[in-house]
């Protein structure tokens, strides 16, 4: 099954999500910031990265510029969440190389149709 | 003045010379006259006494004893007719003109020779002749003693020689004896002529003298007339002028007093006449100052306070003070020095004043408190922008910051109820479910603050793109269905045929529509709900489409339907509890429908349903982006 990284500082948010994913059968990896997000995108290879917005060390925006930037990520979809339900996350989201994005509280049915449409992309082109 | 005089001098000297000239003829010619007159009197007396000296002295002398009517008695009544009747009638009826006295200067003089013929050559009548000739000076013409002067010396040399007898009374003669008669004649013209020509010379300078004493007569008349009608016109002028108009002498003491100074001051022009100005008009405190500036321009000529408006008090009959306009003026006539004094009671202007600087005052104040409210006002709306910016801003981080929390909540809710659902524990399922629609209830709240809070920010912009309004709406039927099916509810799209595209804000026109779907369901049950949707033309002759949602639910009354698009005012307070809701769905479709040029209407019935009509223009323009496009 395929791994997702969980980029979430808010405990019970990672949680929760970790714990639902886990139950549909993904694996997961969780990270806490910015500059976690990418040694553990590096050293744990997920498939896809849920990644949130305001993260503490270094946020979203830039951590999303960065793995995207690097070779050796940049192929893992992303999906970028915000709390802030301003269009103007979506499209900076979207700008920084995020391949999907999805506003909190999030529906989870909704997250996984995407989560799945992001992973089937990525097989097909494999 | 003088100037006047001199240029005028010539003119009357002229004119006094005119009228000496022409009384000095008109005595003459009067002189003349009435001498004339006296003539034509003295012709006839002359010729009675020429018959009575014939009768008398010499009736029967010629004859001797034949005592008879002698010839001469008959030549006295034949030639002294022939020779007075002409020149008596001439001096009656052409009197004054020169022929007639030298006529009558002829018949006076043949009237004497006549008269010495018949009295037979007496001596003594001779006198006639010098008697004639002063008579005939009164005349005070010298030239009427020349023929009358040859008629005697002619008739004395002719009769002398031809007829001693009848001139001298003797009848021989010295040939030469008229020489004698004539010299004594002449020697008589001597004294008439120089008495003719001193008594012209009187009456000439008594007709200079008489046209003088007219003229100034007349001059005087004149400078009375004029000095009449000058005081008359002074004094109908002061009669009617409307300010009060008071003459003084030097001391002060009133000379005049014009009705309209009756009128101010309450005094009788009679009263104030000789009374000390100061003491009548001048309030009693002033007065001393008001005697010292007279004083001043009496001695030294200071006229600091004359001649120009000054405004003082003065003082009514019966002590009444009011204000007063003045103007003093020295009079420059002869004489002693006097004062004309000019006065305006200025009562009421001085109460206009005071109401003028009152209003003005006030008006003052008025600007001033009007710019202060402005001020405030101002103030208050950057307060107002600023709260309304910090509250967007606040809403907006508490939007964040709420639905971290709320995430977890939905989440775990969902999680627990998959867990409890797996390991068969049902009790728990009802609770969890509660927990996570509350929390869903929250977010829906948060999500509709925060697009309200983002429109009155203005930080609201519309994502414009053209979509197919039949595509749109299909798939908002999906998404709606089970909201309007809820309650039994039937639903029908009654379009009008293939709408075609509009270019707008998809998002913002499917949110609107889905409010008043979702909202139709809630209020609905066991009812119809419609949505219409067909092409239309807005208020301002734009094409758009016109999409209207129509239910047979609980309706409004005409109260609830004011407020319906208001927030967080459904139409009762209890509806949240029954319906559910957030209250935030209409005002969030009339700020929509704004923001995208449209418009949202509704018309409702209690009991009966409602029916939302909304118009968007098939052509939306981002007015943000709009305005700086107009300007460039």
């Amino acid at each position: 099954m395929p791994t997702i990284l969980i980029v979430e500082d808010n405990e019970p948010s990672r949680d929760v999500l970790a714990r639902r994913l886990v139950r549909r059968g993904y694996g997961v990896v969780a990270a806490v910031d910015g500059q976690e997000a990418l040694a553990k995108a590096r050293s744990a290879r997920p498939d896809l990265i849920l990644m949130d917005l305001g993260l503490p060390v270094m946020d979203g925006w830039e951590a999303t510029r960065r793995l995207k930037g690097d070779p050796a990520t940049r192929h893992m979809p992303i999906i970028v969440l915000s709390a802030h339900a301003m269009t103007t996350d979506r499209e900076l989201a979207l700008a920084a190389g995020g391949d999907e994005f999805d506003t909190k509280p999030l529906r989870f049915p909704r997250l996984l149709e995407k989560i799945e449409f992001l992973l089937a992309r990525g097989a097909v082109a494999k | 003045m003088t100037i006047a005089f001199q240029s005028g001098a010539g003119e009357r000297v002229e004119s006094v010379t005119r009228r000496a000239d022409e009384l000095f003829a008109q005595y003459r010619r009067s002189i003349h006259e009435r001498t004339d007159r006296l003539f034509a009197g003295l012709m006839a007396f002359q010729w009675l006494m020429g018959i009575v000296f014939a009768l008398w002295v010499s009736p029967l002398a010629w004859e001797g004893p034949v005592s008879r009517t002698h010839l001469h008695v008959w030549a006295a009544v034949l030639l002294g007719g022939l020779i007075s009747l002409f020149p008596a009638l001439l001096g009656l009826l052409r009197p004054g003109v020169p022929s007639t006295r030298y006529i009558i200067a002829i018949a006076q003089m043949l009237m004497g020779a006549l008269l010495i013929h018949l009295t037979g050559g007496r001596i003594e009548t001779h006198f006639h002749v010098f008697g004639s000739l002063a008579f005939l000076a009164f005349y005070r013409d010298w030239r009427v003693l020349i023929p009358a002067t040859i008629v005697v010396a002619l008739d004395h040399m002719l009769r002398g020689i031809f007829w001693p007898q009848s001139v001298y009374g003797v009848l021989v003669a010295s040939q030469w004896r008229w020489l004698e008669h004539a010299a004594w004649v002449l020697f008589e013209d001597v004294f008439l002529f120089v008495a003719c020509r001193r008594s012209i010379a009187e009456m000439q300078q008594t007709a200079d003298r008489t046209a003088a004493l007219e003229h100034e007569v007349r001059t005087r008349q004149q400078a009375e007339l004029d000095a009449r009608t000058a005081r008359a016109r002074n004094d109908a002028v002061l009669e009617v002028a409307l300010d009060c108009v008071i003459l003084m002498d030097e001391a002060g003491r009133i000379v005049q007093f014009n009705p309209a100074a009756e009128r101010t001051f309450g005094h009788s022009s009679a009263e104030a006449v000789g009374t000390e100005l100061a003491n009548l008009i001048i309030p009693a405190r002033k007065r001393a100052s008001y005697r010292t500036a007279l004083a001043r321009y009496l001695m030294i000529g200071d006229t600091a306070n004359f001649n120009r408006r000054l405004e003082l008090l003065a003082v009514r009959r019966g002590g009444e003070e009011f204000p007063v306009e003045v103007a003093i003026a020295p009079i420059s006539s002869e004489g002693a020095p006097m004062f004309a004094c000019y006065m305006r009671d200025i009562t009421a202007r001085k109460q206009a004043e005071r109401e003028l600087h009152k209003s003005r005052d006030a008006e003052r104040q008025n600007a001033e408190q009007l710019a202060e409210l402005v001020d405030e006002l101002r103030i208050t709306q950057r307060q107002a922008e600023a709260a309304t910016r910090a509250k967007s801003e606040f809403l907006a981080s508490m939007s964040h910051e709420l639905r971290t929390p709320l995430n977890a909540i939905i989440l775990y809710s969902e999680l627990l109820q998959e867990e409890a659902s797996d390991e068969g524990d049902q009790s728990s399922i009802p609770d969890l479910q509660r927990i996570r629609s509350a929390g869903k209830h929250l977010l829906d709240l948060i999500n509709g603050i925060l697009d309200l809070s983002k429109i009155e920010a203005g930080k609201m912009s519309l994502a414009l793109e053209t979509f197919d309004v039949n595509v749109m709406v299909d798939e908002l039927v999906d998404t709606v269905g089970p909201l309007v099916y809820k309650n039994g509810n039937t639903f029908a799209v009654e379009t009008d045929g293939a709408i075609g595209t509009m270019f707008g804000d998809l998002t913002k026109t499917r949110q609107v529509l889905l409010n008043l779907l979702s909202n139709a369901g809630k209020f609905t049950r066991d009812g119809a709900i419609t949505l219409a949707i067909r092409r239309s033309i807005s208020d301002d002759a734009l094409p758009c489409v016109e999409f209207v949602v129509t239910d047979t639910g609980v309706g409004m009354t005409p109260e609830q339907s004011r407020k319906v698009f208001d927030p967080f005012t459904q139409a009762d307070v209890t509806t949240t509890r029954k319906y559910g809701g957030t209250g935030l769905g209409l005002a969030i479709v009339l700020r929509f429908c704004d923001l995208m040029g449209g418009t949202v209407s509704v018309d409702s019935r209690i009991g009966e349903g409602s029916r939302f009509t909304v118009r968007l223009p098939v052509q939306m323009v981002d007015a943000a982006e709009s305005i700086p496009a107009g300007v460039a």
